[in-house]
């Protein structure tokens, strides 16, 4: 084979193989979805059934010490994003509520339900890119359960899951309206950061725990755990810049205990 | 005016029976290297900004050619078009070695560098689809056996970059090679008298293409601030390897194996660039033994030592400032602009030996003239 056709050959098999890497799922393309449930414990578990969650753990999450400095969101690169916010907008992990709690912290039952399998559930979790921020900014799910993904933006925004046990996915979402279908099969904690790598300051966290016993704070600081079997249990509350706190609870029949965590500024 | 005939016809001694100047060939290989630097600094301002997912497809981007450019997609999209614009001068300045240039290995060369550049652009969009594409994902996972994608997403980002650097070698190579200088022109200074150092600048070589290597598994690893004082690392010259400061309360803890890897390497960075530090004094005192200031190599390696300097300095400053983006792109460019100079001075000495030992700087283009030894 003479040079010059050496040289054809190679940058031929070369540019076959750039096209065909490329010629994957097009961006946009609805996805399909593997519901089938998963036994969320280890062996030796038995069923869970809603006669035995008569216990509540219920409580607040304080914070203490100055508050932290607020980083502003650039947005103005993105005005039809800016026109859905009124005022200046900051990041969410430097909110603190009026009352003095702490917003966004997922509060979940670390230990102590290995005991029970439980059934994952039929109805979706729904994040929305809304405003060029997501909406919930911090939420719990089950593994195998449904995670509904929506565009409600003009603007096009990626949605990356940055899991570590999990698989990541990274999604292109160009459109308005455009809607993904996705779930996670492992249970993870620390919650999985999702985030827009266009837009930088869109963060989401999607703690993934094999049961129904968790609960995210809101404007009030409060969280509630029903449904929990009486026994003993390990509370994690977790916060995405702060040290996350562990406690101890104990719960009878039908008996509702309050906690209260405090994270230091 | 230049003559195109080869000077071996001329009856002039030409060792290496390389062709002629041609400056317009020797210029577009200068503006490919340093497009090359440019390819590099837009991927090091990439991964900085974390841009690197901000476009799921490959190779278009959002279905089209041009997207909307914002945000992390102006960087991302930005560098694929940079990435471009160099495949293009590589393919270029390779068709016009394959046609004009008389030297054999020259040819070879920018043959060589066509395909790295290719298989650059492929690793590329592989470090892209390896997370958005769920099939290739699963292959991906079946074919390496791990448990996880990370370990190859971090190992084909890791190949990216070395091809990288092979890239940038081979065009700083081409615009060495096919300068005046080199083809024995208005030569500056006596090239042989550099002859005895050429081990240690292969060495040198060497060394700050495997720190260039360790300083992009660092990035691609997040482990660039995991040290986070300098010059000592957690309060000692010697990172407590056995006891490392571990914070299993951290929203994201890593794992005591994660942060050991994490630390073994970001401190080899610093230590591999302690001894890039050691070699440079040492090409700085053999250039000053053998009075070579004033030639190709002594200016070369005074370009190498300031380079050096400002690239630890900006190293220091990473860690002080908590990797202010433009630090961070400048100290990946700066690297890159030293592996450059590096190249170049190791060809000079090695190309020393058998070239003609002095060359008359006026004579006109297009002649040589050996002067007795």
């Amino acid at each position: 084979m003479s040079n010059k056709k050496f040289v054809f050959v190679v940058f031929a098999t070369v540019s076959i193989a750039l096209s065909l890497a490329g010629c994957g799922k097009k961006t946009g393309e609805e996805a399909t979805v593997d519901t089938k449930s998963s036994s969320p414990a280890g062996g030796g578990a038995s069923a869970y059934n809603e006669s035995m969650g008569t216990a509540t753990v219920t409580g607040k999450v304080a914070f203490t010490g100055p508050a932290p400095e607020k980083t502003k969101i650039q947005m103005s690169s993105e005005p039809s994003c800016l026109s859905q916010h009124k005022g200046p907008l900051y990041a969410q992990e430097g909110e603190i509520n009026a009352n003095g709690t702490l917003p966004f912290v997922f509060v979940y039952v670390k230990e102590g339900a290995e005991k029970w399998t439980f059934p994952t559930p039929s109805n979706p979790v729904t994040i929305d890119q809304k405003g060029c921020r997501y909406e919930p900014h911090v939420f719990g799910i089950q593994p195998n359960q449904k995670l509904v993904i929506l565009n409600s933006d003009p603007i096009l925004h990626n949605i990356h899951t940055y899991a570590k046990e999990n698989a990541p996915f990274n999604l292109g979402m160009p459109t308005q309206g455009m809607k993904f279908e996705r779930d996670f099969k492992k249970a993870e904690m620390p919650p999985i950061s999702i985030k827009c790598d266009v837009h930088k300051w869109m963060v989401s966290y999607a703690g993934v725990v094999p049961h129904p016993f968790y609960s995210v704070t809101g404007v009030d600081g409060a969280f509630t755990l029903k449904g929990l079997p009486p026994g003993e249990y390990s509370i994690e509350a977790w916060h995405e810049k702060y040290p996350s706190q562990i406690q101890k609870v104990t719960v009878g029949d039908k008996e509702t205990k309050e906690l209260t965590f405090t994270f230091q500024g | 005016m230049i003559q195109s005939e080869p000077a071996g016809r001329q009856g002039v001694a030409d060792p290496y029976g390389q062709g002629l100047y041609q400056p317009y060939l020797h210029r577009f290989a200068v503006l490919t290297a340093a497009a090359s630097v440019i390819l590099i600094a837009a991927g090091a301002a990439v991964t900085s900004t974390g841009s690197g997912d901000a476009v799921p497809d490959w190779p278009l981007a959002y279905g089209a050619v041009f997207p909307r450019m914002v945000g992390g997609v102006l960087i991302e999209h930005s560098h694929r078009l940079l990435a471009g614009l160099t495949s293009i001068l590589i393919g270029v300045l390779g068709l016009w070695l394959w046609a004009k240039e008389a030297r054999r290995w020259t040819k070879w060369i920018g043959g060589i560098a066509c395909l790295a550049v290719l298989a650059q652009a492929l690793l590329g969009g592989l470090r892209v689809l390896i997370i958005s594409q769920e099939s290739l994902q699963a292959a991906a996972l079946r074919l390496s056996g791990l448990g996880h994608i990370n370990p190859v997403r971090i190992g084909v980002a890791a190949a990216h970059a070395f091809l990288a650097q092979v890239v940038l070698c081979l065009t700083f190579t081409l615009a060495t090679v096919t300068s005046r200088a080199w083809l024995g022109f208005a030569a500056v200074g006596k090239p042989r008298s550099f002859r005895a150092g050429r081990w240690l600048i292969a060495v040198m070589v060497l060394v700050v293409f495997a720190q260039l290597i360790l300083g992009a598994l660092m990035r691609h690893m997040g482990a660039g601030l995991v040290i986070p004082d300098f010059p000592l690392a957690f309060g000692h010259w010697v990172p407590p390897f056995v006891n490392l400061p571990l914070d299993a309360r951290a929203p994201f803890p890593l794992t005591r194996e994660d942060l050991l890897w994490q630390v073994l390497v970001h401190y080899s960075h610093r230590v591999v660039a302690l001894f890039v530090m050691l070699l440079v004094v040492g090409l700085m005192i053999r250039g000053k033994r053998r009075r070579d200031s004033e030639s190709i190599s002594g200016r070369v390696i005074g370009l190498i030592a300031a380079l050096t300097l400002t690239q630890v300095s900006l190293g220091a400053a990473i860690i002080w400032t908590k990797k202010a983006m433009p630090v961070t792109v400048a100290h990946v460019t700066i690297g890159a602009l030293l592996l450059g100079a590096c190249i170049s001075l190791a060809l000079w000495s090695w190309r020393a030996p058998g070239a003609p030992s002095e060359v008359r700087s006026s004579l006109p283009l297009g002649t040589m003239e050996v002067l007795p030894q």
